[in-house]
């Protein structure tokens, strides 16, 4: 579980390389007071995104265990896309649980 | 099945009777993107001869139109929601005139949360952990249009009512808010920033608790009362 806000931007870049053909990508971490956010973006070739959401558990392409990941935490995963408009990935859990994943680690 | 037709809310029809056992079942619609807490929940309700499920939707969209054409009594609606988060739908409902008293049913209690989704019209705000019934004395009394706040939600209120200033905004807040103040949608302000609309939306939220507003003209005008946005304020 320690391991989970790392894995699930680090499986995104390896999609990004292998199939997005960006030329851009930026992963963003966002702090606030109640939640952390990472974000995923790119200015790739993006994937209509409805023919994913349309299945019941959120998607294929490894996004369904990436939704697991972060839905395990109490967050959400949001994919947002666009054919040719890139991709954008974001993954938002409650900063409780970032504190206490910190203290396990340590 | 019965439909309200000049907007009366659920007061005025079955309002003290609901869930006692004796009137009519008070009629729910519960909208979650999780399916085992859909389930979970319609399995608890419909054990309860007090209580009705019409229906289930997995996001807010889904929860909008099917509460115009089933008019529950009560909603049950998570926050956090795929397509459109349940504060946007409560909104939604608001607009377009539905009488269905909110619950919102959510394992969030941070400030930015609940002052949205209370601000967008919701009856009560109930955290996923209470018992169960709690959650069923809840529904009862949203139905009658009585507030319902699980008690750690209430403290964070009174909380805020207290010292209404929630902290200064955050670098980043003032460069949505800067963005939006130039006319941007959030996905413009996204593009801008190189992230997810879903997390310029987040912001946005922090943003309006901290400025004590409920949507983004709001929050620009507060901006420029405060002086934390100037009319000469441009991005390096």
């Amino acid at each position: 579980m320690s391991r989970s806000p790392s894995c699930a931007p680090r499986r995104r870049l390896a999609n990004v390389g292998k199939h997005a053909s960006a030329t851009q990508v930026g992963l963003t971490l966002s702090y606030m007071e109640d939640e952390v956010a990472v974000d995923v973006r790119d200015d790739g070739m993006g994937f209509y995104p409805a023919g994913l959401a349309l299945s019941a558990d959120g998607g294929g392409f490894g996004l369904t265990a990436m939704r697991q990941r972060v839905e395990r935490l109490s967050g959400t995963l949001e994919i947002e896309s666009e054919t040719g408009a890139g991709t954008a990935i974001s993954a938002c859990v409650p900063a409780p649980l970032v504190e206490e994943l910190r203290q396990g680690q340590t | 099945m019965t439909s309200i037709t000049e907007g009366n809310g659920p007061d005025g029809r079955r309002g003290e009777s609901g869930g006692t056992g004796t009137g009519a079942p008070i009629r729910l619609l519960i909208a979650d993107d999780h399916p085992v807490a859909r389930d979970g929940l319609s399995g608890m309700l419909t054990a309860d001869p007090g209580f009705e499920v019409l229906g289930e939707a997995a996001d807010g969209a889904e929860a909008v139109r099917l509460a115009q054409a089933l008019q529950p009594d009560v909603i049950l609606m998570d926050l956090r929601m795929p397509e459109m988060d349940g504060v946007t739908a409560i909104a939604e409902l608001a607009r377009r005139g539905v009488s269905s008293r909110v619950l919102v049913l959510t394992t969030y209690d941070t400030d930015s949360h609940v002052l949205s989704a209370i601000e967008a019209g919701a009856t009560g705000y109930l955290l996923k952990d209470a018992p169960q019934a709690e959650l069923l004395r809840a529904v009862r009394a949203a139905a009658r249009g009585e507030a319902v706040l699980s008690p750690s939600v209430a403290t964070r209120l009174i909380g805020r009512v207290r010292s209404p200033d929630a902290g200064p905004l955050s670098q980043r807040e003032l460069e949505v808010l800067e963005l939006v103040a130039g006319g941007s949608t959030n996905r413009e302000a996204a593009a801008r920033l190189f992230v997810s609309e879903a997390t310029v939306k987040t912001h946005l939220l922090h943003i309006y608790a901290k400025l004590g507003v409920s949507d983004r003209a709001a929050a620009v005008a507060e901006a420029f009362n405060r002086g934390l946005l100037t009319p000469s304020t441009k991005r390096p």
